[in-house]
């Protein structure tokens, strides 16, 4: 009898192997001519200028926290929309209906919070 | 009248607590602001709840007499204060009639004394902290006889003794003030250290029976009602417990040979004297024997020791009070012997007596200190050969002081007589003749002594620098002495004897919780005798002192010339002092300076002990911190580290 | 349909977090319509919510019935954890009411703090009261459910409020530092924890608690188990602050406001203690044994790292952060004693439970005297700071005497009822070794304990009165724990008998 899982671990066999063999040999094989236009970071495009590693203002953290933030309560909100039907059938459509009220409640008074305590604010 | 209800014992001691706690505040808020207020406030605090006490007191005692005979009022278990294997002890109040009578006593006599105080303390800085003080003390006191158990007692007992330090040393800006309220404090411990080992004896005698396990209820062993109900448990360790807790009586009674800080005690505001080293605290022991008779009658050896101990002090204090100049140290003395007196009454099993003596004493020796107070705020100055002729200056006082001093004398009918007399007789019934004997002979002395103080300090010509400046005190604090005089007076007849046609009342007042006298039952005939010849005694002695001192107060100059050293040796109280310090405190301080600091403390403790483990500690403790760099990076390593030993362990 | 006294009953099971957790909004909501002074506001709506809450919380402690709902454990137990959490958040209002006013007012000097720095503000801080409810929340959460996925996220809900608490100050590079390491320092623990949760899930296929006693453990797979019990321990661990998952404390204590450390070194440990009891109970139903034994090593650790190392601190919060180590320590100490023959028996807990409450007492009423130890813009709280503070703040050093004598376990205060009741079962249960150790390193802490006391009353005078006036809140504060502590330690019976009924919950 053979596990379950053998299958996956076949395709994760298969994927090293592959990817490794044709790497490799590319690298043994491939013709290397280089020069200084091929060697910088984009062949085509804009040259970098300065360091990748550079500080942000911490305002672009607060924001992108913030997106996350409400950018979940999108995501539940897709799911519950789809079982939605279910809970009516079920006869739970008005309860189910409140909750996910609660539930936006209280994130709109986060975002409220947020708002006006000035993090949206960029300065 | 409605019977006192049971939920308003617990009032008896609360109010005066409740004024302890306004006046320490007013106190705290005059030492904030560095100025005193209005005196009228801490007065009226300090007077009023104790006499709201009194009063609930009396209204407590009439309920309590119009009961059956062994009744008793009990708060019941207000709270289980200890609840553990070994004991369960209940906070609970009992009032009896023996708890009533010094209920009385506590609140009658203290509140006559708090209205005194604010007369004698006036303008003093620390007004409102003496009032809290008195307060607090009276709150111990009243947990002291009211506990129904012998824990509840002993708080009240170290209350009283923080109280009697906290007094003392009043003035505290006076180091001699402050050393002698130290004095006090620390000789009252070696008593309470014997009164402690007493109670664990009483617990490990409990243990021995196997006692130990049984529900709360058979393991309150320090409830008096367990005690009396299961003495005989008690019975082979009984000597060794009365002889404990008699230690710790001999301590606050001050007996011998603990006596020496009452004298001391004086350096206290005289209505502190008169309050807790005459009439209330010191009597504390003779009621913790009396309360625990049962258990003392189990032990006939220990009784003997008491009423040695007892006999002797009151001789002994009684010959030096002889000698004394001062007229706060006389009457400190004169306490101390009839202390003793009670306690030679205890020891030959007249409980009641002793109580009696007890009340009466408080009585009479309350309003003597309260007369001497008088005297010190109108002179200024303690020593009675500055005195003499006072009579004409203050008369309240001096009539007051005389009454007590005929009391005290056992002059019949005022109050010491009775109170007295029914000691030496039974102390005769006991059937030792030498005790009858110096017990008489003490009585004697204690009449000269008393006249001696009465006559140098009232009669005669005025010695005082400043004579004009005498006056009488003010009425707040001549209608105590009043008050307290015709107590002296009158307070004998609570308990006449049967043969001079009375009841004794208090005798059967007391006798549902007394065990009984000890005693024969004696001849009425030879009792009326012995009780005309102390009352001869009494008066021939008082005559003869009044003569002697009324003709030229320097006769004893006569006598000590020729018994020289014997009257130097009883002039420094027979240098018990010089004994203990020659006999134990040098011996200590040599003991503890030569070896237990310089090679037990300083090498052995100090330098191998305590230095070498901290230094031990020390170096392992930099080691650790060593480790601690402050980077998350190391914290996260030594986790992962930890992480893995523990898996490694738990796995493996 | 929708079952209408199912969901009655769920409302009246977790009463108090519905309240403190409604409190918490309207907080946000006054904070976010006035965020300039709102701050007073907030915090008066705060504390009478979670007074109210409190109120609740002892009407279902004295009503007696237990109802568990769904994913709500509603036990004595857990009533007298939401009691005594509940009790720490007010107390920790208490503490931090005033205290960035302190830090504010004797910083002023004509100069307002940063547009956003709460320093700057006069009022109390408002974000400050939310988070505590919240935190405060998250710790009902923690324990108050058999669920090891709703105990998560109640972890969670407390983190993530303490990580922004610990952060707090921040004008000060110390805060934001300690923030910085407590978030990543936790963040692995978390996942240590989830990730147990997790492989037991995997191992015994059931997430609750209670129902670990129906599980079949197959002899091949039993080493799952107890690989996830060690993970599980390990996030544990780091949130009891237990040697060797302890090294973030110090910098972390020392750096976070000092209220915010009293109600770190409280809040926090007694929650997790909480779940970690309920956690212990459950255990015994699946093969891990060696728990004991990894208890008892972890006993030894702490107990001598704790007390030793708070020797050499020269910061008084510095020296109680080993200190609450090695309390945590005694606790764990009272804990790995209910081990009998690889079995816990969570009736010894209710010592614990009792050392809980006295050691809140205590280290809040520390941690409040401290708060207001403030000198020139920053927390004065070197031991040098304390020089004779006996004479320039008399009330002040007298009540931190007597925390700190307190902590050490000098009867008659709760320290020495509470050590007193973890040693005698140490004894009783025949773990000798144990009690002996905890009674010396005792005495090994009596050093750093009095070491204020010396600093106080014998070093002579200040040479300049450090701290503020007492606020009138931590006024408060300061009263309730002296009187507690003094209280719990003379009269300990009710506080014993109310442990005890708790612990019976745990079964």
């Amino acid at each position: 009898m053979e596990h379950p899982f053998l299958p996956i671990l076949l395709v994760f066999v298969m994927a090293a192997l592959f990817t490794g063999a044709f790497l490799g040999l590319s690298a043994i094989l491939g013709p290397k001519k280089p020069n200084p236009s091929k060697l910088s970071v984009y062949e085509c495009g804009l040259e970098p200028v300065g360091d990748a590693r550079e500080r942000f203002s911490v305002k672009f953290f607060l924001i992108a926290m913030l997106f996350i933030l409400f950018d979940i309560e999108v995501v539940f909100l897709i799911p519950w929309a789809v079982t939605y039907k279910g809970f009516i059938a079920e006869g739970m459509g008005l309860f189910m209906l409140i909750e996910m009220g609660i539930f936006m409640v209280i994130l709109a008074i986060g975002l409220l919070y947020v708002w006006r305590k000035g993090a949206l604010d960029w300065r | 009248m409605i019977n006192f209800p049971t939920q308003l014992i617990s009032l008896i001691p609360a109010l005066p607590l409740v004024g302890f706690l306004l006046n320490s505040a007013i106190a705290l808020a005059w030492a904030r602001r560095r100025k005193a207020g209005p005196e009228i406030i801490p007065s009226v605090i300090g007077c009023l709840f104790p006499i709201a006490s009194f009063v609930l007191a009396v209204w407590a005692f009439l309920t309590l007499k119009g009961m059956e005979e062994g009744a008793s009022l009990s708060s019941g278990p207000l709270l289980t204060w200890l609840d553990v294997p070994l004991v369960s002890v209940d906070f609970a109040f009992l009032i009896d009639p023996l708890s009533s009578v010094m209920m009385l006593v506590v609140t009658g006599v203290g509140s006559l004394i708090h209205i005194y105080s604010i007369g004698y303390m006036k303008k003093d800085d620390g007004f409102a902290r003496y009032f809290s003080y008195l307060n607090l003390f009276l709150f111990f006191m009243l947990l002291l006889v009211m506990g129904d158990n012998l824990l509840v007692l002993f708080v009240g007992w170290e209350g009283v003794g923080l109280c009697s330090y906290l007094l003392i040393g009043f003035w505290f800006t006076d180091p001699q003030k402050a050393a002698c309220g130290k004095k006090a404090f620390v000789v009252n411990r070696i008593g309470d250290f014997g009164f402690l080992i007493g109670l664990f004896l009483i617990l490990y005698a409990f243990g021995l029976q196997g006692q130990a396990d049984g529900d709360p209820l058979s393991r309150s062993f320090f409830s008096y009602s367990y005690l009396a109900a299961n003495k005989e448990w008690l019975a082979p360790l009984a000597t060794a417990i009365t002889l404990c807790l008699f230690v710790g009586a001999t301590g606050k009674s001050a007996q011998i040979p603990l006596y020496v800080w009452l004298p001391d005690a004086m350096a206290g505001p005289t209505p502190v004297s008169a309050l807790i080293h005459a009439a209330t605290m010191v009597t504390a022991g003779i009621y913790m024997v009396a309360r625990l008779g049962f258990l003392f009658a189990l032990a006939p050896f220990t009784l003997q020791v008491i009423s040695c101990i007892g006999l002797a002090t009151a001789l002994m204090a009684a010959l030096i009070g002889l000698t004394q100049f001062d007229i706060k140290k006389v009457l400190a003395y004169s306490t101390v012997s009839q202390l003793g007196y009670m306690f030679l009454a205890l020891g030959v099993g007249a409980y009641s007596a002793a109580i009696f003596h007890l009340v009466t004493h408080a009585f009479f020796k309350a309003c003597l200190f309260l007369g001497s107070g008088s005297v010190i705020h109108a002179c200024h100055d303690q020593d009675i050969r500055n005195m003499g002729g006072l009579f004409k200056k203050m008369p309240v006082t001096a009539t007051t002081f005389l009454v007590s001093t005929l009391a005290i004398a056992g002059i019949p009918p005022l109050a010491g007589f009775f109170s007295k007399d029914e000691i030496l007789w039974n102390t005769f019934l006991y059937g030792s003749w030498p005790f009858y004997g110096v017990a008489l002979f003490t009585a004697g002395i204690t009449a000269f002594y008393m006249f001696r103080l009465f006559v140098t300090t009232f009669l005669g010509k005025t010695r005082h620098p400043h004579p004009d400046h005498l006056h009488e005190s003010p009425w707040v604090m001549t209608i105590p002495l009043i008050i307290l005089a015709v107590l002296a007076a009158v307070g004998g007849f609570l308990g006449v004897p049967e043969v001079l046609g009375g009841h004794n009342r208090f005798h059967h007042w007391l006798a549902a919780v007394m065990p009984p006298s000890v005693g024969h039952e004696g001849n009425p005939a030879l009792e009326l005798g012995l009780m005309g010849l102390s009352t001869f005694w009494a008066l021939v002695i008082s005559l003869i002192s009044v003569a002697l001192y009324r003709r030229n107060l320097n006769w004893p100059a006569v006598i000590t010339e020729r018994f020289r050293s014997v009257y130097n040796l009883v002039l420094e109280k027979f240098r018990v002092d010089e004994l203990y310090d020659a006999l134990i405190i040098r011996p200590i301080r040599v003991v503890s300076e030569k070896f237990l600091w310089k090679i037990s403390d300083e090498k052995l403790f100090d330098g191998f002990l305590v230095h070498g483990w901290t230094d031990m500690a020390g170096f392992s403790a930099r080691v650790l911190s060593r480790i601690q760099t402050g980077l998350v990076g190391h914290y996260l390593l030594y986790l992962w580290v930890a992480l893995v030993a523990l898996l490694i362990f738990t796995v493996k | 349909m929708i079952d209408l006294q199912y969901l009655i009953s769920l409302f009246h099971a977790g009463l108090p977090i519905w309240i403190l957790t409604g409190t918490g909004l309207v907080c946000l909501l006054t904070d976010g319509l006035w965020p300039k002074k709102g701050g007073t506001a907030v915090f008066i709506v705060g504390f009478l919510g979670m007074a109210v809450a409190l109120f609740f919380a002892f009407r279902q402690w004295l009503s007696g019935e237990t109802i568990a709902q769904d994913l709500l454990v509603s036990d004595k137990a857990t009533r007298f954890f939401v009691i005594l959490v509940i009790f720490i958040g007010l107390l920790h209002l208490l503490n931090s009411a005033s205290y960035f006013r302190l830090l504010g007012k004797v910083s002023a000097g004509g100069s307002p703090a940063g547009r956003l720095g709460p320093a700057g503000r006069l009022g109390p801080a408002g974000d400050m009261v939310t988070l505590t409810l919240f935190a405060v929340v998250g710790m009902i959460f923690l324990f108050a459910s058999d669920h090891l996925i709703v105990n998560f996220i109640g972890l969670e809900t407390m983190s993530l409020a303490v990580y922004v608490m610990v952060g707090f100050n921040r004008r000060d590079v110390r805060s934001g530092e300690a923030a910085m390491k407590y978030y990543v320092m936790g963040s692995v623990a978390s996942a240590l924890l989830l990730y147990g949760i997790v492989l037991l899930y995997g191992a015994v296929g059931e997430f609750r608690l209670s129902e670990f006693h129906k599980v079949a453990i197959f002899p091949d797979t039993a080493f799952l188990p107890r690989i996830a019990v060690v993970l599980m321990l390990g996030g544990f661990f780091f949130k009891l602050a237990l040697v060797p998952f302890h090294f973030w404390v110090p910098d972390v204590y020392e750096g976070a406001p000092t209220p915010v450390t009293g109600f770190m070194a409280t809040g926090v440990k007694v929650a997790a203690f909480a779940l970690f009891i309920r956690v212990l109970t459950a255990l015994n139903y699946l093969p891990t044994a060696v728990v004991s034994q990894v208890l008892q090593i972890c006993v030894i650790l702490t107990l001598l790292v704790g007390n030793l190392a708070a020797i050499v601190q020269d910061n008084v919060k510095r020296m109680l952060a080993y200190s609450s180590i090695s309390h945590a320590g005694y606790l764990l100490l009272g804990l790995s004693v209910g081990y009998q023959s690889g079995k816990f028996d969570p009736s010894v807990s209710s010592a614990v439970l009792f050392y809980l409450a006295g050691y809140s007492c205590m280290t809040l009423g520390a941690f409040a005297v401290l708060s207001v130890m403030v000198d020139e813009k920053r927390e004065a709280t070197q031991f040098a700071d304390l020089t004779g503070l006996g004479y320039s703040r008399p009330v002040l050093a007298a009540v931190f005497s007597l925390f700190m004598i307190s902590l050490l376990g000098v009867p008659p205060t709760v320290g020495f009822a509470a050590k007193y009741g973890i040693f005698s079962f140490a004894v009783k249960n025949g773990f000798i070794g144990l009690a002996v150790l905890g009674m010396i390193t005792t005495v090994i802490s009596a050093y750093y304990y009095l070491r204020p006391l010396v600093m106080m009353y014998f070093c002579g005078a200040p040479e300049k009165v450090k701290g503020g006036e007492i606020p009138f809140p931590l006024m408060l504060s300061l009263v309730f724990c002296a009187v507690a502590v003094i209280l719990l330690g003379i009269w300990p019976l009710p506080y014993i008998d109310m442990a005890q009924k708790a612990a019976t919950a745990f079964k």
